[in-house]
């Protein structure tokens, strides 16, 4: 029981316009009982690799494969019986609830085609509440009367009542204070260890992640730049981006230490930059890095990366202490920050 | 309905006063208090001291002058905060041209400089754009550019990078410290996320239920804090020097002000909590070093 997706890229369409390709053959797989984080900037295209792994978009290239057969493309079908036990859990759980009907017959609603009696399927209901620390009685009440938190709940104990074996979370812990936030990453853990549960957890917030998370996917414009085991990329970054995503994270030690700020901000996908897409931004990059992509390799066992100056057979250095080799002069930084950021939104060239 | 009770909070130029605490705990509500935004209805007592004048004390006309000009505000939500159909230009020059009374041309050319201050690449071209045109991250520099534009001497940042990528984020921290120390300003930084008022605040109050529970240099509340509500919102987060440890949740949450409980707000969620936590109301009390605490038990205190 696993999620594989092979090679996968989505476009979204513009009339008039060259299509915005917002995934770029990415390539994952989640095993049962593991949390794979997926973390990367708003823009890089995390939410829209989830939703083509639930078949909420279609892939414009490669495969989602739920068990080994396609994950159908939903459009206004309803999920195919032996694809149930593939759930999603949306990012905002004020849209995602329905805001006139009672929590109960929403979580009801998923289990129609379960095939279960209207007995068994009450009993799993309430099962599932209790499973995500919410009281049986939640199921008669309505969405606002819950916090954001508790609603977070609600929509993944809506997904849970199915009994899946792969969750889709986009940025379940998003916008919760501290002790929710903290609350709910203990819960999904226990759900994975206790309950089998494989799950793909959308974030961008990468400290949370490294707490919850087994494996990581690092996703910087619509590509994989960087996977590995949680620990492993943690203490070790190999790809300068995952590097500047851990420096930037703000540490609550009373040390005032400012944060490592990261140049300029992610480029557009309809126009990304030549070569390796981070290589703008990149304090690292050299002429090679302009002019080729470099290809998602494996550098160690289970860890790879797409960056050319980590090559398979090499120590394992951060990128500042790798040598360079052959990969020509060092590209010199655009004076001042922000270079990329600019006006126009999706412009095409 | 009381939701704030009692704050004092000491601000001086170049440096950064934090306020940290959770949603509805009055960490807005007090700014609003100061700046004459609070709606019809409401009352607030005490004073709040600035270049001595009393701004609680002050006419609806007098603060109007003020806000905006010697007050900057940054507010949480650039895609509110910004007028989606004037160009950044004008938003910037309206209200140079309001408070400081100067003719386009100064008020062009001073608009420029502060894009150009904010990092905002191309700022000639910039002028002209809207705000739909910027990501998040560029609208809070633009939003940031507008409060400094006449030249405040404090600037009150509400929830400054809430909502912002980490790296976006960095990049909003990096540049409010190098504004706050160029122009020597006086900063109020409230925020709940204590990782961003370690990175820039100097001075930490930490507000439970519209009260003080804990204030001091932002290096030993968040180091060794002394009350149980600080201690617990650190527990809660994840700490990238000890990614093994378990996130220990706050138990129970905070309700609405009128079903806040007497005695010490936090005694219900809290671990150290005694009988008489219910019923007494805790003092504010100096322990030295800048330090004060509003907890009778006083679980991290030195004799315990």
């Amino acid at each position: 029981m696993s999620l594989e997706l092979v090679d996968v890229s989505v476009q979204f369409h513009r009339s008039g316009r060259t299509p915005v390709p917002a995934v770029v053959g990415v390539s994952l797989h989640v095993d049962p009982s593991c949390i794979l984080g997926l973390v990367g900037e708003s823009g890089s295209g995390k939410s829209s690799l989830g939703r083509a792994a639930v078949g909420v978009y279609r892939p414009s290239h490669g495969q989602v494969l739920f068990n080994g057969e396609p994950v159908r493309h939903l459009g206004a079908l309803a999920r195919p019986r032996n694809q149930i036990g593939l759930q999603m859990v949306f990012q905002n759980p004020f849209e995602s609830l329905n805001p006139r009907r009672r929590i109960g017959s929403q979580i009801l609603d998923g289990m129609t085609r379960s095939g279960m009696s209207r007995k068994a399927r009450l009993k799993r209901m309430t099962e599932s509440l209790e499973q995500l620390g919410l009281p049986a009685r939640a199921a008669g009440r309505y969405p606002h009367q819950f916090s954001g938190g508790q609603r977070q709940r609600i929509a993944i104990a809506r997904a849970l009542a199915v009994a899946p074996s792969i969750m889709v979370l986009d940025e379940p812990l998003a916008s919760l204070d501290a002790s929710a936030q903290a609350q709910l990453a203990n819960t999904l853990r226990v759900l994975a260890d206790d309950q089998h549960v494989g799950m793909l957890l959308i974030s961008h917030d990468l400290a949370i992640v490294r707490h919850v998370a087994d494996q990581l996917a690092v996703m910087y414009l619509a590509t994989i730049v960087e996977s590995g085991p949680t620990a492993d990329v943690w203490s070790l970054p190999l790809h300068p981006y995952t590097e500047a995503l851990i420096g930037a994270i703000p540490t609550a030690d009373g040390k005032g230490q400012l944060p490592i700020a990261l140049t300029g901000e992610v480029g557009d996908p309809a126009a990304p930059p030549s070569g390796c897409r981070f290589h703008p931004r990149c304090p690292y990059a050299r002429e090679k890095c302009v002019r080729e992509t470099p290809p998602l390799l494996d550098i160690a066992p289970g860890r790879k990366v797409a960056c050319w100056l980590h090559r398979p057979g090499r120590t394992l250095r951060p990128p500042a202490e790798q040598d360079p080799g052959d990969l020509g002069a060092p590209i010199s930084l655009p004076h001042g920050q922000d270079v990329l950021a600019h006006t126009g939104g999706l412009t095409t060239t | 309905m009381r939701v704030v009770d009692g704050i004092d909070l000491d601000v001086t130029a170049g440096r950064v006063a934090g306020v940290a605490g959770e949603s509805g705990s009055g960490k807005t509500v007090s700014m609003m208090a100061i700046l004459g935004l609070l709606p019809p209805g409401s009352v607030v007592s005490g004073e709040a001291c600035f270049r001595g004048d009393d701004l609680l004390a002050a006419s609806d006309e007098q603060i109007a002058k003020r806000r905006g000009k010697d007050i900057g505000l940054v507010m949480q939500d650039p895609h509110s905060s910004l007028h989606p159909m004037l160009s950044v230009g004008q938003q910037l020059t309206d209200h140079v041209k309001y408070h400081l009374k100067v003719g386009n041309r100064e008020a062009r050319e001073r608009a420029i400089d502060l894009l150009r201050q904010v990092r905002i690449p191309d700022p000639e071209g910039s002028f002209h754009a809207h705000p739909h045109h910027f990501s998040g991250g560029m609208r809070q520099r633009i939003a940031i550019a507008i409060a400094l534009a006449c030249g405040p001497s404090l600037l009150i940042a509400d929830e400054p990078t809430t909502g912002l990528d980490v790296t976006v984020q960095a990049g909003i921290l990096h540049l409010l410290h190098d504004l706050g120390e160029l122009h020597n300003l006086g900063i109020i930084l409230i925020t709940h996320d204590l990782g961003v008022m370690s990175a820039l605040a100097d001075s930490l109050t930490v507000l439970y239920a519209g009260r003080v529970v804990e204030a001091g240099p932002t290096s030993t509340v968040l180091g060794a804090p002394r009350h149980p509500y600080t201690a617990a919102l650190l527990a809660a987060l994840p700490n990238p020097a000890r990614p093994e440890a378990r996130l220990l949740p706050i138990p129970g949450h905070l309700g609405p002000p009128d079903r806040w409980p007497a005695g010490c707000t936090f005694h219900p969620r809290c671990l150290y909590a005694e009988s008489r936590c219910s019923q007494v109301v805790p003092e504010l009390r100096s322990v030295g070093g800048g330090r004060l605490h509003a907890c009778l038990v006083d679980p991290f205190g030195p004799q315990s």
